[in-house]
């Protein structure tokens, strides 16, 4: 008995005097590279230590025997050790491997600019879209300071590396949408129909777009719409051009909220006041009802509603350019358009995630919009004209109407390492209307045209994320669309890619094919037509250390199959562009002022539409650039942001110059542009108040987007009269008051406290 | 012979349980002395972030070792300059303070989820105002509907009210009062047990100190 009471003891002893042991190491990357701060613990035990600047650890540990030891590190995959301590000191070194994250990894630049506040290296905020001056609250207008855009405002859409307006195409929650401008007035360019406000995420892809979206030859405007907002909240704004409020509750249990909006727009007041250089019969009146639901469903669904009721109607008389080749006082005619505008807009969405990385998003939405325009010329005495030169087009009723059906389906599957698979399909019903009459005070009515279009529309889609490391990054992609109104179907292939560079540098490439249908009025006048295709290939360098950003951009695209209209509508156009793009954004170098540069250079031609030749076209400058500042001093709650713009001067077709040789070779003068807004906070009640004043083109530099001519030679001159486009006033300021309360009780409670 | 080693391992398995119970003060204190002491530096407090989620992964029914990891994390968020790297740190703090949330609630809990999402304001303060700071002020709402006398609601709030214009209805003004409401309750804040939270008190101080 005594015996084995020694032997406990001595064993216990032993125990005692082998009891510590030190274990020691260095932890590296895979490279080689130290790694500090990296938790090496022992398994089941408190033990353990934290590497050091030089990636070195040590502890020691009373622990016995086989044991697991442990290194784990945020970003790199954790390493166990199965390792036997018996009392000598031991030696572990670990070489942990970077995991592929969402932080670290490269993301594909190519092509696109990206404004938002969630997601790592956006070149804007949400919040850049309405403060950029010169943008008048305006998505479209902000994008206008970005590289690859034209400065065309006297036209319909954004017009993007040699593409036409109708080359862009916007998209709210991964669907379609049709109108995405306002109704409008030739020569006199079209604001966006969406508030800036309702989107926490912007995506400009100047080319090389992923294979989900399609139908957009140049350009997609990608748009995601708010969630939940944080609490319940009444805006209230008054302005120079209107006038509307909003009310935005969120239920008690923060999983629902409802929103309603009403916003009037008159520049009646605005226009009595500043005179502008065409008459405005009815100056742009718009009556808008906004709505949006938002339902948190279950843990990770959302389901999204937005739409709005919208009318619009613009009045105006301005001088008739035909007339005036009779260079005859007499015989000045004036030209009325009129347009009544009713538009109807709701986007539905569901985004949920499920088990083992699935992510489903379902898009509904339903368009319709219809125009009613009156074109008349008018005599001094105000009636339509009988003139003879200007016969079956003295007063013109026409009448376009467009419904869209879309619906898209997107299902994704995460694989390890930040791969994903996306697949889905999409299709839009799409319904057109054209009805062209000439009216008549004491004539019947002649109807010109009464089409009706009928697309059914559908197309497939598949992409992949690979990663490769957290430095090399692809996207294949590839898209298959089918139009029942061609009877044709396209395949488009998109392969993009990422190498990221040491320190802040990365390179991107992207290829794509791009297929479009050809535009409305074309198609109304011939079926017959192939879709358009363009070919993008777009090198990128970015190099983004902390608050700066320089972008280097080049770019190759050919056009092929574009309409050609002398004569019956067909795809024979085709063209090219080519361009290198700078964009340089920095917030630290001038203290408190953060600024942007862009600047564009493009090479593009085109034979389609009219021309007669492979040429430069009317809405191509080759240079064109911007600055852009913003300046904010808390202190006094004031902020000012400045634009300017310039872009040389843009050829336009010189009737008088029709020979090949001379085809649009004149040009415009060059175009400069200066905006500059003032924003003062003030808390006026417990309401957050916003006071805006904005000035575009303080200086009142000349600008002009190009010229008219007569289409007759009236007076036998052999030349036609030519008149300039430009803006209807030199100058537009803008001042406004937005006011908005948060209506939610923990609010109040908050407010008390303070 | 039989009895011997029945009543030897009844003897061992009480001394290995009470060995446990007491390791674990004795390591929490070991490590809240270390986090005490720890350097105004992000490492130091990844340290300590590291030695409480090494207790915390063996003492899986304690909430206070990963309360303090969170803690911590937060404070190495705090005095991080790579402001990228922020938003990493405090997914981790949230993490732990998720899963403290599973089983325990309590106005220490809800004064460090507060203070989680008031630091993720600093990664951009123009864009993230707004939410996180609505956010956190929520969270010390609840934390003071469960005890008005946590001296940590006060110190929080006054933060907040220090960081933000006084045109939002913060300012040095706002912030003086509730930092010196902080520092008397401070006064009379007694923890319920030695491993309880106590941080605080001398920020507050100083940042009374900065207010006057």
């Amino acid at each position: 008995m005594k015996q084995i009471q020694l032997a406990v003891l001595l064993i216990f002893i032993g125990m005692l005097v082998n009891a510590q042991t030190k274990v020691s190491g260095i932890v590296t990357d895979t490279k080689g590279e130290t790694l500090i701060g990296v938790n090496i613990s022992l398994l089941n035990s408190y033990d353990g230590a934290t590497s050091k600047l030089n990636g070195d650890y040590s502890f020691e540990t009373f622990e016995q025997d086989s044991v697991t030891l442990k290194a784990s590190y945020t970003g790199y995959s954790t390493q166990e050790k199965r390792v036997k301590l018996e009392g000598k000191e031991l030696i572990v070194n670990f070489e942990l491997k970077e995991k592929v994250s969402d932080l670290k990894a490269v993301v594909i630049s190519a092509g696109s600019f990206e404004a938002s506040d969630e997601k790592k290296g956006t070149v804007l905020k949400a919040l850049d879209i309405v403060t950029t001056a010169g943008s008048s609250g305006d998505t479209y207008g902000a994008l206008k300071t970005l590289p690859g855009t034209q400065q065309t405002n006297d036209r319909e859409g954004l017009f993007v590396r040699g593409g036409t307006g109708a080359e862009t195409q916007t998209f709210i929650d991964g669907t379609w949408v049709k109108n995405a401008f306002s109704a409008s007035i030739p020569d006199l360019g079209a604001r966006g129909r969406f508030n800036p406000f309702i989107f926490k995420g912007t995506v400009f892809s100047a080319g090389g777009y992923s294979a989900l979206y399609g139908q957009a030859l140049s350009s997609a405007v990608i748009l995601e719409t708010i969630d939940l907002p944080e609490r319940s909240s009444a805006n209230f704004n008054l302005s120079s051009v209107g006038i509307g409020g909003s009310i935005q509750t969120l239920s008690k249990n923060k999983k629902e909220s409802f929103g309603v909006g009403y916003n009037y727009v008159n520049l009646t007041p605005y226009f009595a006041l500043i005179k502008q250089n065409i008459d405005y019969k009815t100056a742009p009146t718009v009556h808008q009802i906004d709505l949006n639901y938002r339902a948190k469903i279950s843990q990770s669904g959302i389901i999204k509603f937005y739409g709005y009721l919208n009318n619009t109607k613009i009045n105006i008389e301005r001088a008739n350019v035909d007339s005036r080749d009779y260079d005859n006082p007499k015989f000045e005619y004036n030209d009325e358009f009129s347009v009544k505008n009713n538009n109807v807009y709701g986007n539905l969405s569901y985004k949920d995630y499920f088990k083992k990385g699935w992510k489903l998003n379902i898009g509904l939405s339903a368009s319709y919009n219809h125009d009613d325009i009156n074109t008349k010329v008018l005599n001094e005495s105000n009636q339509v004209v009988s003139d003879s030169n200007f016969a079956n087009r003295n007063w013109l009723n026409i009448e376009n109407g467009n419904s869209q059906i879309t619906t898209k389906l997107v299902i994704e599957k995460s694989l390890n390492n930040l791969n994903a698979i996306r697949f889905g399909a999409e299709y839009i019903y799409g319904g057109d209307h054209n009805f062209v009459q000439l009216k008549s005070d004491s004539l019947q009515s002649i109807t010109f045209t009464d089409k009706r279009l009928v697309d059914n529309f559908t197309s497939l889609f598949a992409e992949t994320d690979i990663y490769i490391t957290n430095e090399i990054a692809g996207k294949v992609g590839v898209r298959g669309e089918y139009s029942s109104l061609l009877n044709q179907f396209n395949i488009a292939p998109r392969v993009s890619a990422a190498y990221k560079l040491k320190r802040a540098g990365q390179f991107s490439i992207a290829y794509g094919m791009f297929y479009q249908k050809p535009e409305q009025r074309y198609l109304l006048q011939n079926q017959n037509l192939q879709y358009m295709r363009a070919d993008h290939y777009i090198i990128n360098y970015q190099y983004q250390p902390k608050d700066r950003l320089l972008r280097l951009e080049a770019y190759y695209k050919n056009y092929d199959q574009l309409i050609k209209s002398n004569g019956i509508p067909n795809n024979n156009g085709l063209g090219y562009a080519r361009g290198i793009e700078l964009f340089y954004r920095d917030k630290k170098s001038i203290k408190g002022i953060d600024f942007w540069i862009s600047y564009s250079f493009i090479d593009s031609k085109r034979d389609f539409s009219n021309y007669i030749k492979l040429v430069q076209p009317d809405f191509v400058a080759n240079h064109v650039g911007s600055f852009v500042f913003k300046k904010f001093w808390t202190k006094y709650m004031f902020g000012i942001n400045g634009t300017y713009t310039y872009s040389s001067g843009r050829p336009y077709i010189n009737a008088n110059k029709l020979e090949s040789s001379n085809f649009m070779s004149d040009r415009t003068i060059d175009y400069h542009n200066f905006s500059i807004s003032a924003n003062y906070l003030k808390t006026i009640k417990k309401a957050f108040t916003v006071f805006v004043l904005s000035i575009n083109n303080p200086f009142g530099f000349k600008q002009v987007y190009g010229n008219n001519f007569a289409s007759k030679d009236l007076n036998g001159d052999g030349l036609l009269y030519k008149q300039a486009i430009t803006p209807t006033a030199r100058q537009f300021v803008f001042i406004g008051m937005f006011m908005s309360w948060g209506i939610d009780r923990t609010q109040e409670a908050i407010d008390g406290n303070l | 012979m039989k009895k011997l080693i029945l009543s030897l391992s009844l003897c061992l398995i009480t001394f290995i349980g009470f060995s446990q119970s007491e390791n674990y003060v004795k390591g929490m204190k070991g490590m809240l002395v270390r986090l005490e002491a720890a350097q105004m530096n992000p490492l130091s407090y990844q340290e300590a972030a590291n030695g409480f989620s090494r207790i915390a992964a063996a003492e899986t029914k304690e909430w206070l070792p990963k309360y303090y990891a969170a803690y911590s994390l937060i404070m190495q968020a705090l005095f991080t300059k790579e402001k990228e790297t922020i938003d990493p740190i405090l997914d981790r703090a949230d993490n732990y303070l998720s899963e403290i949330s599973e089983s325990v609630s309590n106005d220490e809990v809800m004064c460090l989820q507060a203070f989680s999402k008031s630091t993720r304001i600093g990664v951009d303060p123009m864009n993230r105002g707004m939410k996180f700071g609505g956010e956190s002020a929520k969270y010390l709402a609840q934390a003071k509907a469960m005890n008005p006398n946590n001296p940590r609601i006060y110190f929080l709030q006054g933060q907040s009210a220090f960081y933000t214009p006084e045109q939002f209805g913060g300012g040095k003004k706002v912030a003086l009062g509730l930092f010196q409401t902080s520092v008397d309750k401070f006064g009379s804040f007694k923890p319920k047990s030695e491993l309880m939270p106590t941080w605080g008190k001398e920020a507050a101080v100083k940042m009374l100190e900065e207010c006057k």
